[in-house]
């Protein structure tokens, strides 16, 4: 086994593509980006193409690449997150969750670009994450949200048919900044009762996800898709309950 | 002369050929067209490789290898010397046509050429591997198997996040080319792991045809005449099971080291063939690519 490692070594070395000189770009890499983390562009884009490349209906739901950490004290408004591509660095905002919406760049991909996330940090992961495309006006139609809860498990059982396996749809979940004191959903309905949907603090939108948010969350109790619902502030997120 | 040099020549090349078609898996495996359309991913770069001289062999061989792996948005992608095209549009399902060269086999063991990349790498290894035991060979006065390209298919499945089946089928081994091997793997991906690093562990085992089986590890009444080894004819049957381990480690979005070790336990009838010195194989190799 020794002499295997010294072949290994020796083989490096010997032709060029040794240990030295890959430590040697390293350090460079270390010196140029300081305190960075770098991410395999091509790895992103293939994680985010299938949704691209997704034939079904999806005109109500939204795919977003995600810093995942497990650290709650991280907050993603003191990370910064870019694309160095070799004419270009586009800097890509991470919203409170960590999200963002990646482009997908041919050039970029051709070329082999990294993206860069500093502060570095000690240990995460990154997905992609399907949720509902949040409305300007802040008025939503029930039946739009069933329709979009069922895009959404619709798209997860192609992308995903393990983790949705008999699973369905029972509601929608708004999750808001944790700063939004005046956060709030209002469910009107077709006979004019109107009630605000309770608000929980520090709510998790996923189990596998620690960053909280002031979460409301609608269920279809198997009744009427008639009515809509008024969020009164902006929601950072709405995502499908699928259970 | 001039027909020495050529073979030589080709000699080398083919050396070439068995080596990448030895390769370890790389990075990931192939998968479904996902980048821009009329874009590749690949990964190029060099290596080492120990492993036995031939399947049931007790002497194992070190050589220098080259890796090779390329994708197309089209689909098609070549590993070593496979050559594939996933047909499949669903992202936890691939399947696709397949070729595979399958190296042959000479009284020097599996691949071609085993002695020059042994000697040209003994002078870094210490003299001591400059000294090569000869005094008995099993395959002396056996057949040569002649290299050859196997046509068939590919069937992988994602259960999970974690947990993936392959499957591949493959046809055209052995000299009277009906070799059929059938090589199911179940293999399972750490997700828990440190940045940048890989790893994935896996079973599997290889089912073979009674051509397959008496073409690499039967011995018929004529070479049993002119060699050492007892006439034997074996089953058609569970050729091995296996155990794979891949560590892939990348240092930067380009630059990658890539591991794999497997150990092959022989069963069935070919672990009785006189050819068959040890049952238990251990091949491992480490390479360094490049992404672009």
């Amino acid at each position: 086994m020794k002499r295997f490692l010294l072949l290994i070594t020796t083989v490096f070395t010997v032709t060029g593509l040794g240990t030295s000189q890959v430590l040697a770009q390293s350090v460079v890499d270390v010196n140029k980006k300081g305190d960075s983390e770098w991410i395999s562009y091509r790895d992103a884009y293939k994680l985010m193409v299938s949704f691209e490349k997704y034939g079904k209906t999806k005109n109500l739901i939204q795919n977003r690449f995600q810093i995942v950490v497990k650290d709650k004290a991280i907050n993603f408004e003191q990370l910064r997150l870019s694309l160095n591509a070799k004419s270009s660095v586009m800097n890509l905002s991470l919203d409170a969750l960590g999200q963002t919406q990646l482009p997908l760049l041919k050039a970029a991909y051709d070329e082999n670009a990294e993206l860069n996330l500093s502060p570095k940090l000690s240990q995460f992961t990154y997905r992609s994450r399907v949720s509902i495309q949040l409305r300007t006006d802040g008025n939503y139609e029930v039946a739009d949200l069933r329709a979009a809860c069922e895009q959404t498990l619709t798209y997860m059982q192609y992308a995903e048919p393990s983790s949705v396996a008999g699973k369905k749809c029972v509601g929608i979940k708004f999750g808001f900044d944790k700063r939004d004191s005046n956060a709030g959903v209002e469910v009107r309905t077709p006979n004019q009762v109107n009630f605000g949907l309770p608000i929980t603090e520090n709510g998790l939108i996923w189990s596998d996800n620690m960053n909280s948010l002031r979460v409301a969350q609608f269920s279809f109790n198997g009744g009427t898709d008639k009515g809509h619902l008024l969020t009164r502030t902006t929601p950072i997120i709405i995502v499908a309950v699928i259970e | 002369m001039f027909e020495y040099e050529l073979r030589t020549k080709m000699k080398k090349i083919f050396t070439f050929l068995c080596l990448l078609t030895a390769m370890p898996c790389m990075a990931q495996s192939p998968s479904r067209n996902l980048m821009p359309d009329g874009s590749f991913d690949s990964y190029i770069g060099m290596g080492v490789i120990s492993r036995p001289n031939y399947e049931g062999s007790e002497k194992s061989k070190r050589a220098v290898m080259p890796a090779l792996q390329v994708e197309w948005s089209n689909g098609l992608y070549l590993a070593g010397m496979t050559a594939g095209w996933h047909l499949s549009e669903t992202p936890n399902m691939e399947f696709g046509p397949l070729l595979q060269i399958e190296p042959g086999r000479t009284p020097s063991g599996v691949g071609n050429s085993i002695d020059a990349p042994r000697y040209q790498t003994s002078s870094v290894m210490g003299p001591d591997l400059k000294i090569v035991a000869r005094e008995l060979n099993r395959l002396d006065g056996m057949t040569d198997i002649k290299t050859r390209l196997l046509a068939g298919g590919f069937y992988h499945f994602k259960i999970n996040e974690n947990l993936r089946l392959s499957n591949t089928l493959l046809y055209g081994a052995g000299n009277d080319k009906k070799g059929l091997r059938w090589s199911s793997d179940l293999s399972y991906r750490f997700t828990e792991l440190p940045r940048h690093h890989s790893l994935a562990l896996g079973l599997g085992v290889n089912v073979v045809n009674q051509a397959y089986a008496e073409s690499y590890f039967g011995v018929s009444e004529v070479e049993a005449g002119r060699s050492i080894n007892e006439e034997f004819h074996p089953k058609s049957g569970i050729k091995d099971f296996h155990l794979d381990i891949n560590w892939n480690y990348s240092l930067s979005a380009s630059w990658l080291i890539t591991s794999k070790l497997r150990a092959t336990q022989l069963i069935g009838s070919v672990k009785d063939s006189p050819l068959v010195e040890k049952k238990t194989g251990v091949s491992i190799s480490t390479a360094l690519a490049y992404r672009f």
